[in-house]
């Protein structure tokens, strides 16, 4: 077995070199067999009209040798569409996005990627991404340039610390190291593509099959079934060339990577967290399940040993795995069992005590309680600690009472009581005042500095919900369990849909398109503000504080109030 | 005949001692890389320590010493020249480095600053940065070292005056020994 990181590299090209020789003889056999079945037809047709002429049906070697060499062109076409850009169409297939300079958990992330680079010897540029999926898994990804990528999903950032996350990384840059990524990278950029559009076809076969009549949908059909069973062909190749992507690379990258940073315990916790966890079956496309560090869709054969677990499967035995590991660290799963039930016994003794709020012209304003308070100077008005810019107003002689923030002078002033980073162009749709950065959970959103609500992109939403860094109030807690309780009650999908939506209407920050209320979902019916245009959320005071303590409590499906 | 005699006696010879030279100049440059990268990764942590102390100093008045110890070692670190000194230096470092986090520890404040959280983990990622640096060092030390003393490599590596390279080790003692075991 090599032994350093500068000998595991040498003896990767082989193995790619007999992946292109494959693909060359698959060509070629496909080409030979359709090239019998074309000679057969036309030389039957020959014999039907030519009735009396000696018969071959064989093809003469001149023939064979075209055929093998428009099969190699095939190949070579085939290749070098597959290789073209290589890495960019895996980050546009599975969505992985660049990590945010401004999150703390993705800067950890990035730290621990180039950590794991120089640990290498810094032969490649390893890049970090991030799956926005609440799932864990980690997959790698590299080609013919020693670039790299390391992708992590959301999920595996926020929930393990940071001696897991280091082995993970650990793990995935000893596939890179050892070349085993490359090899993989190349066998689903050619065989794995393909599965997605198979499936798509699929379904189109079966739902609008039906509804093509006459010549034009036959035509439409015939060309879809032969599409279909070419790349039919092409995925059930792929499952044969699984045949050469072996389970020992995963022990041997769990090896190395226990070689790389020490620590076989972090990486027995890891596995043991993402095998108790949703790894994105469903979410990660087909093809695509070898890159990963687990299998994203757990089954049977994977869990299963002998000779033909050993030949199918892309993945070892996740509890085999985790034995050795903890065999390594002279450590049993029972600890790994304990530990995971004492963190969450500590989540549930982490409520923090009631918190105890502190709180005073021409204008009159209209308080909390709804009276009218006044009269006041324009000074007077905004110096006032209830008053918002969303409280209603009035001036003497001026006939409407109105909103604070339709006033321009009264916006204005209200605008000097902002402190800290604004962001300039987005405004608070409640208060139209400029939303502040801030930093929650480890990642920045938008907040109202007057109406405490949050306004967050799409894929934040996600990592907020995963991380578990805040201590919910009392108070929250008994909202949530309300809330859900309520709403699950009350609302089935069916009745939800058919609600008016009468009330008035909120603008989205970022777009200025038209929000829409409705629930964050129907197992977690928190109601939020969803803009459509651009997939993000506004969140009311203490919309998302509620959200996120009904899912970190987990209190989907349980009917409370 | 003759011509035989003179490529078994001559020309293998000759040819044997290009490549195994050439061999070694590639293995003593590879070994050069391997300290410019740990180079990279103590400027790094160089270039942190000043942010480190600036947001320390307001919190740990009472702590005076500990703060003047990192700079003291750093210090020390910068203007060490050669393997042994910059291995020496750099554990003083991480030592002193090691008992500053640990007076954060005792104030909660400052354990919670922003800045501090950043910088914490900025360090950590440099510490791990600093031995992965070196491991991949030592890893080549060794090569290196085994070629030029593997017997008839040895002849080539005298003649052209090849040293053996120092491994960037852990001197300190303490990393060394067992943990004590008491009743």
């Amino acid at each position: 077995m090599a032994l350093t990181y500068v000998e595991i590299e040498q003896e990767k090209s082989y193995r790619i070199f007999l992946l292109f020789a494959i693909l060359i003889v698959f060509y070629f056999l496909t080409a030979l067999i359709l090239g019998y079945i074309l000679k057969f037809f036309i030389t039957f047709r020959i014999a039907l009209s030519h009735p009396g002429l000696s018969i071959r049906f064989a093809l003469t070697p001149i023939q064979i040798l075209f055929i093998f060499f428009v099969s190699l062109v095939a190949a070579i076409i085939h290749l070098r569409f597959s290789l073209n850009r290589l890495l960019g169409k895996f980050i546009l297939r599975l969505g992985a996005k660049p990590l945010d300079r401004k999150d703390r958990y993705h800067q950890r992330l990035r730290n621990i990627v180039e950590e794991a680079s120089v640990a290498i010897g810094s032969r490649y540029q390893i890049r970090g991404m991030v799956l926005p999926t609440l799932a864990m898994n980690a997959f790698a990804l590299a080609d013919f340039d020693n670039n790299a990528i390391i992708g992590v999903t959301e999920g595996l950032i926020s929930r393990l610390n940071r001696s897991q996350l280091e082995a993970v990384v650990a793990h995935e840059t000893a596939h890179i190291a050892q070349g085993d990524c490359l090899q993989n990278t190349i066998t689903c950029s050619l065989f794995g593509v393909y599965a997605l559009i198979l499936s798509k076809i699929r379904n189109q076969l079966e739902s609008r099959g039906r509804r093509y009549y006459g010549r034009a949908g036959a035509q439409v059909m015939a060309l879809a079934v032969v599409t279909y069973l070419t790349l039919s062909i092409l995925q059930g190749m792929a499952r044969f060339i699984k045949l050469t992507i072996s389970r020992q690379r995963e022990y041997r990258a769990d090896a190395t990577a226990v070689r790389i940073n020490r620590n076989p315990l972090g990486l027995a916790e890891a596995l043991y967290e993402i095998s108790r966890n949703w790894r994105g079956s469903g979410d990660i496309g087909d093809g695509l399940e070898s890159l990963f560090i687990m299998n994203p869709r757990a089954n049977e054969l994977d869990e299963s040993e002998g000779l033909w677990a050993d030949l199918f499967s892309t993945h070892p035995p996740i509890s085999k795995r985790i034995k050795i590991l903890l065999a390594m660290a002279h450590s049993e799963i029972r600890v790994l069992e304990e530990k995971r039930k004492a963190k969450k016994r500590l989540k549930k003794a982490r409520r923090a005590p009631k918190k105890v709020s502190l709180g005073r012209g021409s204008w009159y304003a209209h308080d909390k309680e709804g009276n009218w308070k006044g009269p006041y100077t324009l000074p007077q008005l905004v110096a006032l600690s209830w008053f918002r810019p969303s409280s209603w107003v009035y001036q003497k002689g001026k006939g409407k009472a109105e909103r604070a923030f339709r006033n321009p002078s009264l916006s204005k002033m209200l605008a000097k009581r902002i402190r800290g980073r604004t962001t300039g162009n987005l405004r608070c749709p409640r208060c139209n005042q400029c939303l502040l950065e801030k930093e929650y959970e480890g990642t920045t959103v938008y907040r109202c500095m007057f109406c405490g609500g949050k306004f967050l992109e799409n894929d934040k939403v996600a990592r907020i919900l995963l991380r578990e860094e805040r201590v919910f109030l009392e108070r929250i807690l008994k909202l949530a369990k309300e809330m859900v309780g309520k709403n699950v009650k009350r609302y089935t999908i069916k009745r939800w849909k058919k609600l008016p939506k009468e009330f008035p209407q909120l603008k989205c920050p970022s777009c200025l398109k038209e929000m829409r209320r409705t629930f964050y979902s129907l197992a977690y019916p928190i109601e939020v503000d969803r803009c459509y245009g651009c997939q993000a959320t506004w969140f009311d005071k203490d919309e998302l504080a509620i959200l996120q303590c009904a899912i970190e409590n987990n209190l989907a499906g349980k009917k409370i109030a | 005949m003759i011509i035989y005699v003179l490529i078994v006696v001559v020309i293998i010879p000759i040819l044997w001692a290009v490549i195994t030279y050439n061999r070694l100049i590639s293995l003593r440059a590879h070994l050069k890389n391997a300290w410019a990268g740990i180079d990279v990764q103590l400027k790094r942590r160089y270039d942190l320590i000043p942010n480190l102390v600036e947001t320390a100093k307001g919190y740990l008045k009472h702590e005076r010493e500990v703060l003047e110890n990192v700079i003291k070692a750093r210090s020390q670190a910068i203007s060490a020249s050669g393997v042994q000194d910059q291995a020496k230096a750099e554990n003083f470092l991480t030592q002193t480095l090691k008992s500053l986090f640990a007076v954060v520890e005792n104030y909660p404040d400052l354990k919670a600053n922003q800045n501090m959280l950043t910088l914490h983990e900025e360090l950590t990622s440099t510490e791990n940065r600093v031995s992965f640096a070196r491991n991949h060092y030592n890893d080549w030390t060794a090569k290196l070292n085994i070629a030029i003393q593997r017997f008839p490599n040895r002849i080539i590596a005298n003649l052209f005056n090849f040293k053996k390279a120092e491994f960037f080790e852990i001197e300190d003692v303490s990393v060394r020994r067992a943990p004590e075991v008491k009743f």
